[in-house]
């Protein structure tokens, strides 16, 4: 974890406020013993979720696995893909690959471990008890609704031992192998997890290796292949159900998704080329591509098709793959749930996890060909070949030398790129934010000991508050979206009435001149690099002010007389700081896109990486806010006493 | 406007009754000029200025202008924790404002506890020197005896606003440098800036080294 920890500054320790804040609403009788009881009601919560799926899904999960054992000719499932698709055949390698990736997630999970014994054995610890339940249950279902000769033993069986495990991977990749096209899918992951073989070598194994034994293969993928799946894969976007986590590394692979937003947020002085633009980023294909140029050069269809894949397509393949392993015994079912916790995850998760790895490595590899040909060739001595984790730590170390020595350099130069943080902090957002952060700690310290003392009604108040805060709506964007124009006159009066209602007095004349200097249009002959500069500095300016306007308001709420129905007045206050939150968000969102249009006009060559990184910027605004918005939530929550 | 780099970043805290003159003297140690019209500061502001040390480091100060009125007292107190320096003002034509004072530095000093911060005594208005009420030779005492420096300033004609900062900036850099002070997480009164190449702060840089990336 040290590698995000030390940088995550500021809004790490936000965050953690944050959290322990929802624990102490969430369940307000264990406050007190903290972490521990939050553990263990997240621990409950996984049992509950465990025995749940194992009732619901047992019944799905099986006939489909029962069909696939005893006719492995009838291809159920692909027919039945067909008549929903139209793509039979792209759908069968986005099932392939999910097949595949799922495997080396099943391998993968117990990273702290190496064996799926040692997964069996935690899981077997943490949830004693509860494994026999369900496996009760699943003794009892199964039967009843299916022939129990079908089905494979290890169903039956509490703690399979791992080559019973490897029995059941290899259902899955019977399937993999029905047609062509999977198998090389299949054989592509051979090749990169066995990265010590020749060219030629490898042209051979592909061609004679059976199809039942992707299993050493699989159990011998190391970090190495999984740094490289996460750039594939996560460049891919689409392919959430291939989440291959670089956990060993301590990227987190059940980090929630909001700590990563917020280091991403902490993130943004870099500037993200996104993934669609495609600028600079090697396909994902690509890096597949010049494996297979160097394996063998008879398989270009899958390259091709790989790509094409459409998320919803993944996402149904992906589920079906795992009620498949469901219905397999209870570590499958583990994984499932980790599976299942992935996708809710989502996208978005994976997406920024591999923008920041590009970025991290594009930092002092321009187009990633140096990182790409290390990666990528085979006969650059497999032995010695660095692993991508190595790879990044080297490259962030470079580049911060970099970035100190062309600054002390060029000074106070123009050719520097500007920075969103550098430029927030300049406006003093940061600062502003480490204030409101203060009185929000300040406050949830005299909060937290007194919500278990308040009469029921008055703790859903405090419940409903935090739920508020930690909530935002981006539909909101969509009422707006039809006038794509700033209204300021409209802006200013729909906040100043907001503001009335808890009559707060919140000056809002620096943030309305603000938008307006941002919105003036004055394109002289100006360079992109200089449009690019000064749409950052508006965005940051208007976000820090908007920040300076929630600490002010917290701290004339704490101030304020206490309302005559505090449990009402609590709950208005809350709404509007709520929706003054996804009102400014979505102008916020509007001026980037402003800006972003602005700089197409300007004829220089760069102004489609430039536009991105504004509308990247500008979406990474709104995640200030909502920090902003949940450090409210303790100070909020005070008023209800 | 990109970020100019610095050594230190120092947090500091301005308090004192209100209409010291706490705001314009920041106004002007930041902006060079004098502020004719000044709104009551509402909670805390915040200012920032480089400044370069003796030895040619350069030091942010990070200002924490605090509003003076009774009814944020509540509020301003909050702030306290994390500043390394802290300017006591007052305004030298207004005795109640002096008198005030030991009120602001024990509130100060208890708040800061268990760290210490370098205090200084600041008399402002001396262009009004006419109107005085307050003498240079008694505050200069209540600074002596609580060990202390002062200056008398004015942030209409910038009289001893530069050196007042100086004083408190060169103070906390000296017990860096004496090791009395150490970057830590968990407190923010005294941060490393970016890092320049070569340079060696004699200094832990894995707690301290703000990076820029992840």
């Amino acid at each position: 974890m040290s590698n995000s920890d030390s940088d995550d500054d500021e809004f790490e320790s936000a965050d953690e406020g944050d959290e322990s804040t929802d624990e102490s609403c969430n369940e307000e009788e264990c406050t007190s013993t903290g972490n521990i009881s939050a553990v263990q009601t997240g621990l409950s919560n996984v049992k509950e979720e465990i025995s749940k799926e194992a009732d619901e899904e047992k019944p799905i999960a099986a006939p489909k696995l029962i069909g696939i054992v005893d006719t492995p000719n009838n291809s159920d499932i692909p027919l039945c893909l067909s008549e929903e698709f139209p793509h039979n055949k792209e759908l069968q390698d986005v099932k392939a690959t999910s097949v595949e990736d799922q495997i080396v997630l099943t391998h993968e999970i117990p990273q702290s471990g190496s064996t799926l014994d040692k997964v069996h054995l935690g899981d077997a610890q943490a949830h004693q008890e509860d494994k026999k339940n369900e496996t009760t249950e699943l003794q009892e279902n199964v039967p009843t609704n299916f022939d129990t000769d079908s089905l494979p033993k290890a169903v039956v069986e509490t703690i399979p031992s791992t080559e019973e495990i490897c029995e059941d991977v290899q259902v899955p990749s019977q399937i993999v192998n029905k047609t062509s096209t999977t198998r090389n899918i299949s054989n592509r992951g051979k090749v990169r997890s066995k990265p010590t073989l020749g060219a030629k070598k490898l042209g051979a194994v592909k061609l004679s290796q059976p199809p039942e034994s992707p299993n050493p293969a699989l159990s011998k993928t190391d970090s190495k292949e999984i740094y490289k799946e996460a750039i594939t894969s996560s460049a891919q976007q689409a392919s959430t159900s291939s989440n291959p986590n670089p956990s060993d590394d301590g990227w987190g692979w059940f980090a929630p998704p909001k700590s990563l937003m917020s280091s991403v947020a902490s993130l943004t002085n870099q500037i993200l080329s996104t993934v669609e633009n495609g600028l600079n980023i090697p396909e994902p294909e690509d890096l597949a591509k010049e494996d297979m140029l160097f394996a063998d050069k008879k398989c270009p269809e899958v390259e091709e098709q790989v790509p094409k894949q459409p998320a919803q397509e993944e996402k149904t393949a992906g589920f079906t793959q795992l009620s498949l392993f469901g219905g397999v015994s209870n570590i499958t079912k583990f994984v499932e749930n980790t599976g299942s916790s992935l996708f809710s995850t989502g996208l978005d998760t994976l997406e920024l996890l591999g923008k920041k790895t590009i970025d991290v490595l594009q930092q002092s590899d321009p187009g990633l060909k140096r990182t790409k040909a290390v990666l990528a060739n085979p006969l650059h001595g497999s032995q010695d070949r660095p692993c991508l984790s190595q790879i990044l730590r080297e490259a962030k170390e470079i580049s911060e030398v970099a970035s100190t020595d062309s600054t002390s350099a060029t000074g106070a130069s123009e050719s520097v790129t500007p920075k969103f943080s550098a430029l927030f902090e300049l406006h003093n957002g940061i600062v502003h934010l480490e204030a409101l952060e203060m009185l929000s700690q300040q406050c949830q310290n005299r909060v937290a000991p007194q919500i278990r003392r308040l009469p029921s009604q008055r703790k859903a108040i405090v419940d409903e508050i935090a739920v508020l805060c930690s909530r935002t709506d981006d539909t909101e964007d969509n009422d707006c979206a039809n006038s794509d124009m700033l209204d300021l006159q409209a802006l200013e009066q729909n906040l100043s009435s907001c503001f009335d209602r808890i009559s707060l007095e919140l000056s809002l004349k620096k943030l309305m001149n603000a938008f307006r200097d941002g919105m003036s249009d004055s394109v002289e002959d100006s360079s992109s690099l200089e449009v690019y500069r000064r749409a950052l500095d508006s965005l940051a300016l208007v976000t820090s002010l908007v920040v300076e306007l929630f600490h002010k308001g917290a701290e004339l709420i704490l101030m304020a007389s206490k309302p005559s129905n505090p449990a009402v007045g609590a709950r208005l206050e809350a709404e509007t700081f709520q929706s003054v939150t996804n009102v400014l968000a979505a102008e916020i969102s509007k001026l980037g896109s402003h800006h972003a249009n602005k700089i197409i006009w300007v004829k220089d060559a760069d102004h489609t990486n430039y536009s991105t990184d504004i509308y990247y910027e500008a979406s990474n605004c709104r995640s200030y806010l909502e920090n902003a918005l949940k450090l409210m939530i303790p100070i909020l929550q005070s008023r209800v006493f | 406007m990109v970020e100019p780099i610095f050594d230190y970043q120092f947090r500091i805290i301005i308090i004192g009754n209100s209409t010291v003159g706490k705001s314009s003297l920041l106004k002007y140690f930041t902006d060079g000029r004098f502020a004719e019209v000044s709104d009551p500061t509402v909670g805390v502001d915040f200012f920032a200025r480089l400044l370069q040390v003796e030895d040619g480091t350069r030091i942010k100060l990070q200002l924490w202008d605090t509003a003076g009125q009774e009814r944020f007292r509540s509020i301003t107190k909050s702030y306290f924790r994390n500043s390394v320096g802290v300017l006591l003002v007052y305004d030298i034509c207004c005795r109640k404002s002096f008198e005030n004072v030991p009120v602001w530095m024990n509130e100060a000093k208890s708040h800061i506890e268990p760290h210490r911060a370098v205090f200084i005594l600041v008399g402002c208005k001396l262009d009004l020197k006419d109107q005085r009420e307050v003498s240079s030779e008694e505050a200069a005492r209540f600074a002596n005896f609580n060990e202390m420096p002062f200056v008398e300033t004015s942030a209409k004609t910038g009289e001893n606003v530069e050196e007042a900062f100086r004083i408190v900036g060169q103070e906390i850099y000296n017990r860096v440098q004496l090791g009395e002070y150490s970057i830590h997480d968990g407190w923010d009164g005294v941060k490393a800036g970016y890092r320049r190449a070569g340079r060696d702060y004699g200094l832990v840089e894995a707690e301290a080294a703000r990076t820029t990336c992840c």
